[in-house]
């Protein structure tokens, strides 16, 4: 098993010679090919600026955060829970206050009026 | 799918800068270039191989974040040498359809090995004894290296070149870790049958 883990280790190590010795025309190419695939990235680099901040916020809420995901997911919907019934409320001691007076007889003017 | 095991919290936010992007792939392009050279057999189709791969990444992933581009890369790297090998593949076939009355070159008779020297290098007669016996190791693990069916080849570079390890290059390669324990085993005994032939052993 030693002997082994040597022999990849070995050719690795030649592999990694072999790549030091490239030639000048080909690293040359490699060097363009580099050039132009920053260049790439520079020009869709501005587009992306929102698909990062997507990125960022979808990466907050991945798999190890689900609990996280979920819990937010239940504010909110509380929060909008309460606040349709509030909402609700309001409107109806809204009109319970206009019936109350009617019955008094002491609406505002502006109520003839309109 | 990149496993899961390769994220490691907190380093999702770390999004590759154009410097980063740089340096990676600096280090990668010489690496790609040979195994794209091992797998076509041909400089200039390995050349645009790495180019293809190159823009590839930094347009679709080169925002990702920077440890997850060696993987990414790779991959991009082994499909487009795949999309390659099938083109050449089917390009080859019109044209042995289209020449069926000329008479062929006996393709099969190709030997790797039988051209060990490496006639580019004019360096050679001046090299010590030293430095040349390790350019003629490395041609001969090169020759055989292309020789290795493409998998197998694949499997070895990424695992032992590139020191992935078998769920990275099992998602690199899109096979089961076992499919690549059984593509390293093979390519292991095969390069050191291949090797012995010609009287290497390695320690």
């Amino acid at each position: 098993m030693k002997e082994e883990e040597l022999s990849h280790e070995n050719i690795k190590q030649l592999l990694n010679r072999s790549v030091a010795q490239l030639e000048r025309p080909t690293l040359t190419r490699l060097h363009h090919a580099r050039e132009q695939a920053l260049a790439r990235y520079d020009a869709c680099c501005g587009e992306s600026v929102s698909a990062r901040a997507g990125h960022v916020i979808w990466h907050a809420f991945d798999a190890r955060h689900k609990s996280r995901w979920w819990a937010t997911t239940l504010l909110v919907a509380t929060i909008l829970f309460s606040a349709t019934v509030y909402w609700n409320q309001n409107a109806k001691s809204d009109t319970a206050d206009v019936d109350i007076a009617i019955l008094t007889g002491e609406l505002p003017i502006h109520f003839y009026v309109d | 799918m990149l496993p899961s095991s390769y994220h490691s919290l907190g380093e999702h936010f770390k999004l590759a800068s154009h410097d980063e992007l740089s340096k990676f792939l600096a280090a990668a392009e010489r690496r790609a270039y040979k195994q794209a050279l091992f797998a076509m057999r041909d400089e200039t189709v390995a050349l645009d191989i790495v180019q293809d791969s190159m823009l590839k990444l930094a347009e679709k992933y080169g925002s990702k974040p920077e440890n997850e581009l060696p993987m990414l890369f790779q991959r991009i790297l082994q499909n487009t040498i795949r999309d390659h090998c099938r083109r050449q593949k089917v390009r080859s076939k019109w044209v042995s359809l289209m020449s069926s009355l000329v008479p062929q070159h006996e393709e099969a008779d190709y030997e790797p090995l039988d051209s060990l020297q490496d006639e580019d290098n004019n360096s050679q007669g001046l090299a010590p004894d030293a430095s040349f016996e390790q350019s003629q190791l490395i041609a001969l693990i090169e020759e055989a290296l292309i020789i290795l069916p493409a998998r197998q080849r694949e499997a070895f570079l990424l695992r032992y070149w590139e020191d992935m390890d078998t769920t990275e290059t099992a998602a690199i390669m899109g096979c089961t870790e076992g499919s690549v324990k059984t593509h390293c085993s093979r390519a292991t005994h095969s390069l050191a049958a291949i090797l012995r032939k010609k009287g290497v052993h390695l320690p």
